[in-house]
Order: C-alpha cells, then sequence, then structure tokens
C-alpha cells in the first residue's frame, strides 16, 4: 500500500521531456504536465496486470503529438481533452496486445508446436469476435433512447460524459448510471450467446 | 466494510457485475482519483472472479469501439446529436458563430456567448448551478455556485471582479491586454493560462491549472502587457502550473508541484466535488456552498473526522445528492445524521450503539 503511494507519488512528479520541433513540444510539455497524473491512472487501471504502463503513457503522449490540430484538441474544455487522450490510450493499449498475440502466434508456429491448433484458434477467433461484435451492435440498438443516447454520444460522438450530460440537459450522474446500464445489457447479450 | 461482509453469497455475482460497470464508467470519465485506483486494485486483488468480470467488460468496451464506421451506429449517433442539440447545429458551428453574435446568445451546450458592447456585465450563478460564458476576447470563464463577477473589458484591459465565489478562467491570449481578476485585497494577473479564483468571506484560494499567474495586492496593476513583464518580477507572487495558494489575514501558504491538488480543487467542473483525506467541518462548509438546505455539525467532537467523499452536483436534485453524500458518511463513521426539512444535522454516534 505504502508502496503503492510512492510509486504514484514518483510517477506524478515526472514531466516527460520532448524534442523541440515545431512548437509541439510546448503543447506537449502542457498536457504532461496538466493530464500526466490522469492518464497514468487511467492506464495503470487499464493495464493493472501488466508492468509497461510508462511505455502507453509515452507511446500515447507521441501519438498526440503526431496529430496536426493537436493546438485546438488540447485548447477544449478539461473533460473533452482527457476523453480525447483517454481514448488515443486505449487505442495504444489494443494496438500493443493485437501485436503481443500475433507475436505469441507466430512463436508457436516457427516453433512446429501445436501448428494446426493455433491455426484453428485463429480462425474461431475471428468468427467469435464478428459474432460479439454483432452482439454488441445488437445490443446497443435495443437500449432505452436515453441509454442508447448517452451511450453513442459518449462512445461514437467522441463526447465527455460533462458534454453528453450538458447535451442531454441531465446530471453527469445520471449519464454515468446510463454508461453503467449499456455496459450490463451489451454483456448481457454477449454472454447468452456464448 | 461491515456491508460487504453481511452480503449475501448469491448476491455477490451481479455485485461484482455491478462494481465492474461502475469501476469502468469511472475510469472513462476523466476524473479517477489516487484513492479510486487503490480502491480498484485492491477490489481486483479480492477475488479472482472481480478480475474476470473487470477485463471482460474492458474487452466489450473496446470491441464496441470497432462499431464507430457502421452505417447504423454512425446514424444513432447522428440522429441523438440532432435530437439533442435543440437548434441542431454542432458545437464548432458556434465557436465560429461566437465571433458574429452580437447580442447575449445563449449556447446550445449551456454556454453563454456575450456579444461586443463595451459595457461591464454581471454575470452570475444561484446555488447547486454553474455556467461558462465565452467573454468577448475568447476567454471562457466558468461560474461555480453561487458566484458573482463583473466583466470589464476595453481597450485598456480585461478586468473581472470576483465579488463572491469560485470562478475557473481559460484565458485567450492577448499580445496588448493582460487580464487581472481582482477578489478581496488581491489581484490575479494573467496572460494565456488556466487558472481558478475562490473567494470565501476573507479567505482567497488560487489554482493554477496551465501558463503561470502573477499575485499582488489591490494597488498595483500592470494593465499592459509590457509593463506586467517589465514588473513581473517586482512586488508579486509569482504561481506557475501546479500550484495553490492561499491567502487569509495575513497567512500566505503556497503549494507548488501539486497538479494533483490543482486537479481536485478544480474538479466541480466535471459535474463533481472531491474530497480526499479532509476534515469533515471542511467537506460540509463545502458542501454547504451547492444547496440552500444546509448542513450543521452539531457535535465538535467529530469535527475533525477525516472523510473521503464525492459530492455529485445535481441541478435538480442537489438536496437529494447531499443525503446521498450524508448516507454514506453515515455508513463507514461514528456520524448520526437528523435530517429536517431545511437542514441536515450531524451528531455524534459512538461506535457500537
Amino acid at each position: 500500500m505504502d508502496e503503492d503511494r510512492a510509486l504514484m507519488a514518483s510517477n506524478a512528479s515526472k514531466v516527460v521531456q520532448f524534442p523541440r520541433k515545431d512548437g509541439v513540444s510546448d503543447a506537449l510539455q502542457r498536457i504532461a504536465l496538466e493530464h500526466g497524473p490522469a492518464l497514468r491512472r487511467f492506464v495503470g487501471a487499464r493495464l493493472s496486470a501488466h508492468p509497461d504502463h510508462e511505455d502507453v503513457v509515452q507511446e500515447t503522449f507521441l501519438r498526440v503529438a503526431r496529430q496536426e490540430d493537436v493546438e485546438e484538441k488540447l485548447s477544449r474544455s478539461l473533460d473533452s481533452v482527457r476523453s480525447y487522450l483517454f481514448s488515443i490510450a486505449t487505442n495504444v493499449i489494443r494496438d500493443s496486445y493485437r501485436k503481443a498475440v500475433t507475436r505469441q502466434k507466430y512463436d508457436d508456429l516457427t516453433r512446429d508446436r501445436a501448428r494446426a491448433r493455433g491455426l484453428e484458434s485463429s480462425a474461431e477467433e475471428v468468427v467469435s469476435a464478428q459474432e460479439q461484435l454483432g452482439n454488441v451492435k445488437a445490443a446497443i440498438m435495443r437500449l432505452s433512447p436515453e441509454c442508447r443516447d448517452a451511450f453513442v454520444l459518449n462512445r461514437f460522438g467522441g463526447l465527455s460524459y460533462r458534454e453528453v450530460a450538458d447535451t442531454m440537459n441531465v446530471s453527469v450522474s445520471m449519464v454515468e448510471k446510463h454508461i453503467m446500464r449499456a455496459l450490463a445489457e451489451i454483456r448481457r447479450r454477449v454472454d447468452r450467446d456464448q | 466494510m461491515k456491508a460487504r461482509t453481511d452480503r449475501t453469497k448469491t448476491n455477490s455475482t451481479s455485485h461484482a457485475e455491478r462494481r465492474a460497470q461502475w469501476f469502468v464508467t469511472r475510469l472513462y470519465s476523466g476524473d479517477m482519483t489516487a484513492a479510486d485506483e487503490s480502491e480498484l486494485h485492491r477490489w481486483l486483488a479480492e477475488d479472482p472472479g472481480h478480475r474476470q468480470a473487470y477485463e471482460h467488460l474492458l474487452h466489450l468496451w473496446d470491441l464496441s469501439g470497432d462499431l464507430v464506421g457502421d452505417k447504423d451506429i454512425a446514424a444513432l449517433t447522428r440522429g441523438a446529436l440532432r435530437a439533442r442539440t435543440r437548434t441542431g447545429f454542432d458545437r464548432r458551428w458556434l465557436g465560429l458563430a461566437a465571433a458574429v453574435v452580437l447580442a447575449v446568445v445563449t449556447g446550445v451546450l449551456g454556454r453563454t456567448f456575450l456579444g461586443t458592447t463595451d459595457e461591464a456585465q454581471i454575470l452570475e450563478t444561484a446555488l447547486g448551478d454553474q455556467q461558462t460564458f465565452v467573454l468577448r476576447d475568447g476567454s471562457s470563464v466558468t461560474l461555480n455556485s453561487g458566484s458573482r463577477i463583473l466583466v470589464d473589458f476595453d481597450s485598456l484591459g480585461r478586468r473581472i471582479l470576483l465579488d463572491f465565489g469560485e470562478v475557473f478562467l481559460a484565458v485567450a491570449k492577448d499580445p496588448e491586454r493582460t487580464l487581472t481578476i481582482r477578489a478581496g485585497d488581491h489581484v490575479v494577473t494573467a496572460l494565456g493560462t488556466k487558472f481558478s479564483v475562490h473567494l470565501a468571506g476573507h479567505r482567497l484560494e488560487i489554482a493554477v491549472a496551465e501558463g503561470r499567474v502573477a499575485v499582488s495586492d489591490d494597488n498595483i496593476r500592470f494593465p499592459r502587457k509590457t509593463e506586467f513583464l517589465a514588473k513581473f518580477e517586482a512586488g508579486s507572487l509569482i504561481l506557475d502550473a501546479g500550484s495553490v495558494a492561499t491567502f487569509e489575514e495575513d497567512q500566505q501558504t503556497v503549494q507548488e508541484d501539486s497538479i494533483g491538488e490543482v486537479e481536485r480543487l478544480q474538479s466541480w467542473r466535471s459535474g463533481r466535488v472531491r474530497f480526499e483525506d479532509q476534515t469533515l467541518m471542511d467537506v460540509i462548509s463545502e458542501v454547504n456552498r451547492y444547496t440552500r438546505v444546509k448542513v450543521l455539525i452539531e457535535d465538535s467532537t467529530i469535527a475533525d473526522l477525516r472523510i473521503s467523499a464525492v459530492l455529485n452536483l445535481d441541478q435538480v436534485e442537489m438536496t437529494g445528492q447531499v443525503e446521498l453524500l450524508l448516507s454514506s458518511l453515515e455508513d463507514i463513521h461514528p456520524i448520526k445524521v437528523v435530517r429536517h426539512p431545511d437542514r441536515f444535522v450531524l451528531i455524534a454516534n459512538p461506535v457500537g450503539t
């Protein structure tokens, strides 16, 4: 516990240095300072079982730096910037996961161990992922209107909870209730078909 | 703690599921605290089933992102935006519109754009209310519950007077003019930066999220940017991003490198107020800023209890939110809440009775 705290404290005070070019680094210093702690917390919670948090944080900052309209994006309100950073971090995590899975499969194949099983399971996985996605979509389409609007505005409209709340004229805690409800319905639908 | 051990086994699956939903939802809210994070890790370590439920939901959340190019989903999203924003255009258009709007227009997303009149304007919010205004230089100011400011802009300078309450400012850069905000006996001067100022009686608190500001006493002012830069170091206190300064009577304290504390102090901007290891007295005086129904501490023995809690801000049902917070305190602290129509009274509730 105390160790965790010390670790968190040391993470929080870390300021990432970026190469100076085109004034982009200024913007990055700013986000690292303003959003670094929240991003590290987010990555820590997403990757609770894996140790490579800092790599993900750095890669997220680098991807943000490569965006063309970085200044415009960063000048938006606190929760919109966070929402944006977290979606990029999520992509980084998914990409590195996919790479790891591919590498694992490749290793299995070259070791000539369970070759057939490896191929089979990958074909199964593709089908199962597509089926799951179909179920996720079906679940979303069947949500109550309020709940569905809150979920799609956040998940596909790129609005933060606060922006969804303002748009729908409800409280932020109400938006969170809608999101939780949507997650529950998606999970129920996917589980039913497995 | 007590509630957790009392829970029956049959309940625990759906409870774990709800907790997992809650954690995933919090995770993407953008204001998860260190306390939430350690609570999550503790919960995950408690039971392998917890981790499984959590990872599964994260997987489904990620997977749903692949629907972003789906035609039906895109139509739903467009429909939701149209239906919910009464006037039917999106906020980027509003940003453009702001430049040409002369009169006061109420924005779709609760922002109000102020016109180009040279007259000073008074902006205020009722208890429990929050509002964001885009000023005509492009700066935006968000007023927290029960606050009032006077905005007075002209070619000589950008002046704001904080009468009472709390504001968050995102100051637009101006090559010529500084922006000054006067609060009590102090003047805060900024170029392009983001910070909040909270005036409560004789206590003034300034938290800087981005850039830097200068704080001086009421007599010193630098309306021109050149003057300001020349005297930046002289006679004023410089606060960098991540600093929190408080002024009370003759006392002045500055905490540097405290971006976490800045975040917490400004958490009201995202619709909730967070308390981390603060005295009950401080928590209650903060809670009282948001509601007409007041909370009183009747028993001084409980005033110093250390509290971590969250108050959700809900303009429609603020009293209910306060009641929710108080009953959660009742569960874990030796406190009893006595409910009256116009107030909540907190008294000591010795453990074991």
